[in-house]
């Protein structure tokens, strides 16, 4: 009778065991009657400037969409690979999210909703600004949507350019270059104290910019051969970037006004080479500047070759497979996202480019250009901007970067040290497709 | 007098096959006086077993499976034999490079640890006033979750403002230290973290140091023994039981270090592991090829490589160190 009771105890426990490890899932998180509940998972923070402006979209378009769509914000909090590929095991990602890079490796799983989609009924191929695709694609695929568009460019603090007695940097692209720069953060430069006159935050897409000022291209045109490994035009290219870095980089010891934005922000530091978007979190809410306190020049030109190409940076959306219901939902966000007049307001707020000639030619955007006449400038550079190739492994960049920006070796070692793996990496990619 | 038990037990089990009776000895033991007891065992552990089973044993088994393929951890998954293993071992500097940093932080962290942690509890097996206080002030740190101690451990490394490099300034020197933001400071900046956290070892080895007889050390005494006679012959000898537990231990969490490095270096622009990577610990790589690179399958190989080297240097430890251990009658 104990066995019998024995094992009628297991055969209640065990299943309920299961039972428990695969409760949840992918159901759909509304009742087909009600109104579709869909995410946005997005980078930025809630608190902070375009965090704000995006949350006040979001309350726009709940309030437009009321009783049909719900639409929430979740912050991903700088972890977004982790976060949306939890997500995608767990089989309930976002409707859309916010991501760096193509997002190739959600194409190669085939977990993205196809673009045709989208660009056949949600948002005209024909009102993209010309290239806004191309890095949005993964050989040769639309994957994923342009989402806003920024380039580099320097700001810098007039006030103390003035009591310095420096000119500010010429705003006509071509015009100031990096030996200009040099010089100018080089008379805030004081190693005694030390203090320095620039801290590269964006320092790898620096390197890129300053490759490809040198005339670098990394890749052959099929993808198939990094040139940095064995041709010497595209050798000497990078060296001169890194030997740039040897020049220009700050590195240890540490300095009294090393943080880069914050030290920007606090006028510790002259200079900042940034995006537009770090303009709204020094104007507002919180910002410390009078708007007439910071100038934007281009990006510096390269002394020899006079090219003038700056880093672009572009971010997508993502716009992932899910229930029907929910999938339309979703493409209904995003048609109204793109729509000239929410994608101008969302690019003047949160200070970043628009992707579409509609957006660029809305009255929003052009009273919005007219008060902030600094966004001319990025607007101007975006004839002049370049992107590393989408999905394509790059070998290890930082680690080169590194070893001269910390003088743990010389440009030609760290050169060295980087065709060592970079063909191989790529390889592996194409070995493994 | 004959036990009624035994008489259902046997004729319960009259009639089994071979085979069945096996699998009955195998599961419940060969008396068969306790069987009903093994029975009731299984019962009360069956949601424990089965956890186990569903939790720790499948996830076991299914990471070797896909260690043999690409798989980004969800969609479809595509089997490349040991195309993993081969790149690991042949091409992958990343790896060679996470292994180096984390080597050296073991074999150098977990001396250190237990050194100061011995050190410590040797301090504290004495009658001080206020030791009581002392030793859980001393074993506070090691309660407090990871991710807390990261934090405090990056204000305390702050560039500028950091207590660290006040203190350091204060002492005269002109220039800060970039503790976890220079490639030369970043693998002594963790060692300190990692000693700061030596509770639980300190712990361990008082209980031990509170153990030892003292009846030997009055012997010793009295035959003459000084200071390091006492530590080497005695003290050393008698506590091995608990140095070798958090010898052994302190390998096994060394090699997994997680969420310090992950903490300090998982967001932001940087590396993976910091500046030129030499923060880059096994587990972090691990868990970067996983989840942020979309490499799971290639993470299951890595996981299974460093599965077997803890594993082989926790049988070296006690093949050359376990031996030479005393234990007491």
């Amino acid at each position: 009778m104990k066995t019998v009771r024995c094992v009628l105890i297991s055969a209640v426990l065990l299943p309920l065991l299961v039972g428990t490890a695969f409760a949840g899932g992918t159901e759909e998180r509304a009742a087909p009657e009600g109104p579709v509940e869909i995410e946005y998972w997005h980078d930025w923070a809630p608190e902070g400037a375009q965090g704000l402006v995006l949350q006040g979209l979001a309350d726009e378009f709940n309030a437009r969409f009321e009783g049909e769509i719900v639409l929430g914000l979740v912050y991903m909090g700088g972890r977004r690979d982790e976060k949306i590929a939890a997500s995608l095991a767990a089989g309930d990602p976002p409707e859309v999210a916010w991501i760096s890079g193509a997002g190739q490796s959600y194409y190669d799983a085939g977990v993205l909703i196809s673009m045709d989609r989208v660009y056949d009924d949600i948002v005209d191929r024909a009102d993209l600004l010309p290239n806004m695709r191309e890095p949005m694609q993964y050989l040769g695929k639309d994957i994923t949507l342009p989402h806003e568009n920024s380039n580099l460019a320097v700001l810098y603090n007039r006030n103390l350019l003035r009591e310095k007695g420096i000119a500010f940097p010429s705003a006509v692209i071509g015009e100031y270059t990096w030996d200009d720069f040099i010089r100018d953060a080089g008379a805030f430069t004081d190693l005694d104290a030390p203090t320095y006159g620039w801290h590269p935050r964006w320092a790898t897409a620096m390197v890129w910019a300053r490759f490809w000022q040198k005339g670098g291209q990394m890749f052959s045109d099929d993808f198939r051969t990094n040139l940095v490994v064995s041709d010497p035009e595209q050798q000497a290219a990078m060296l001169g970037a890194l030997d740039w870095i040897d020049r220009t980089l700050y590195r240890e010891p540490i300095t009294a006004n090393d943080r880069g934005d914050q030290s920007f922000g606090s006028s510790d530091m002259p200079f900042e080479i940034t995006g537009p978007w770090a303009l709204p979190r020094y104007f507002k809410p919180i910002g410390p500047f009078d708007p007439g306190d910071i100038g934007v020049a281009p990006f510096p030109a390269d002394n020899e070759t006079g090219a003038v190409v700056t880093y672009w940076y572009q971010k997508a959306l993502a716009i992932f497979a899910k229930s029907e219901r929910q999938e339309e939902a979703g493409l209904e966000f995003i048609k109204w996202f793109y729509s000239p007049e929410i994608h101008a307001r969302w690019c003047a707020d949160a200070g970043y480019l628009p992707v579409t000639r509609s957006a660029l030619e809305h009255p929003v955007w052009i009273e919005y250009a007219r008060a902030n006449p600094w966004v001319e400038v990025y607007i101007e550079q975006t004839a002049f901007q370049q992107y590393p190739a989408a999905g394509i492994p790059r070998g290890d960049m930082d680690r080169m970067r590194d070893m001269v920006r910390f003088r743990e070796g010389t440009p030609e070692q760290a050169l060295r040290d980087y065709a060592r793996d970079a063909q191989d990496v790529l390889d592996e990619f194409w070995a493994t497709r | 007098m004959k036990n009624p038990r035994v008489k259902v037990s046997r004729l319960r089990l009259t009639g089994k096959t071979a085979f069945t009776e096996k699998l009955y000895t195998f599961f419940l033991g060969r008396d068969r006086l306790n069987r009903t007891d093994a029975l009731w065992g299984y019962a009360f552990s069956a949601f424990w077993l089965g956890g186990f089973l569903l939790l720790t044993v499948g996830p076991f088994v299914v990471s070797l499976v896909m260690s043999f393929y690409r798989w980004p951890g969800y969609g479809p998954a595509r089997f490349i034999g040991i195309h993993n293993y081969e790149w690991i071992f042949t091409k992958d500097r990343l790896f060679r490079q996470a292994l180096s940093v984390t080597a050296r932080f073991v074999f150098t962290a977990v001396p250190v640890r237990i050194l100061v942690a011995f050190v410590v509890a040797w301090i504290l097996s004495h009658k001080l006033a206020g030791v009581t206080v002392l030793r859980s002030m001393y074993y506070l740190p090691s309660v407090v979750t990871g991710v807390a101690v990261a934090f405090m451990w990056m204000y305390i490394f702050e560039a500028q403002n950091g207590p660290m490099n006040m203190l350091i300034r204060a002492l005269g020197a002109k220039q800060s230290v970039g503790w976890l933001a220079s490639p030369r400071w970043i693998l002594p900046s963790f060692i300190i973290m990692e000693t700061w956290t030596l509770g639980s070892s300190m712990i361990i080895i008082l209980a031990g140091l509170k153990g030892v007889d003292r009846t030997l050390y009055e012997s010793a005494h009295i035959d003459g023994a000084k200071g390091y006679h006492r530590l080497f012959h005695i003290t050393l000898p008698m506590i091995s039981p608990s140095l070798f537990y958090v010898f052994v231990i302190g390998f096994i969490s060394a090699f997994q270090m997680l969420t310090m490095p992950l903490v300090i270096f998982g967001t932001g622009y940087q590396d993976v592991g910091g500046p030129m990577n030499r923060g880059l610990f096994y587990s972090l790589y691990l868990y970067n090829r996983a989840f942020q690179a979309g490499r799971m399958g290639y993470a299951c190989a890595l996981a299974w490589i460093l599965f077997v080297i803890i594993v082989s240097i926790t049988a070296v430890n006690f093949y050359f160190i376990g031996r030479k251990v005393y234990y007491e009658g």
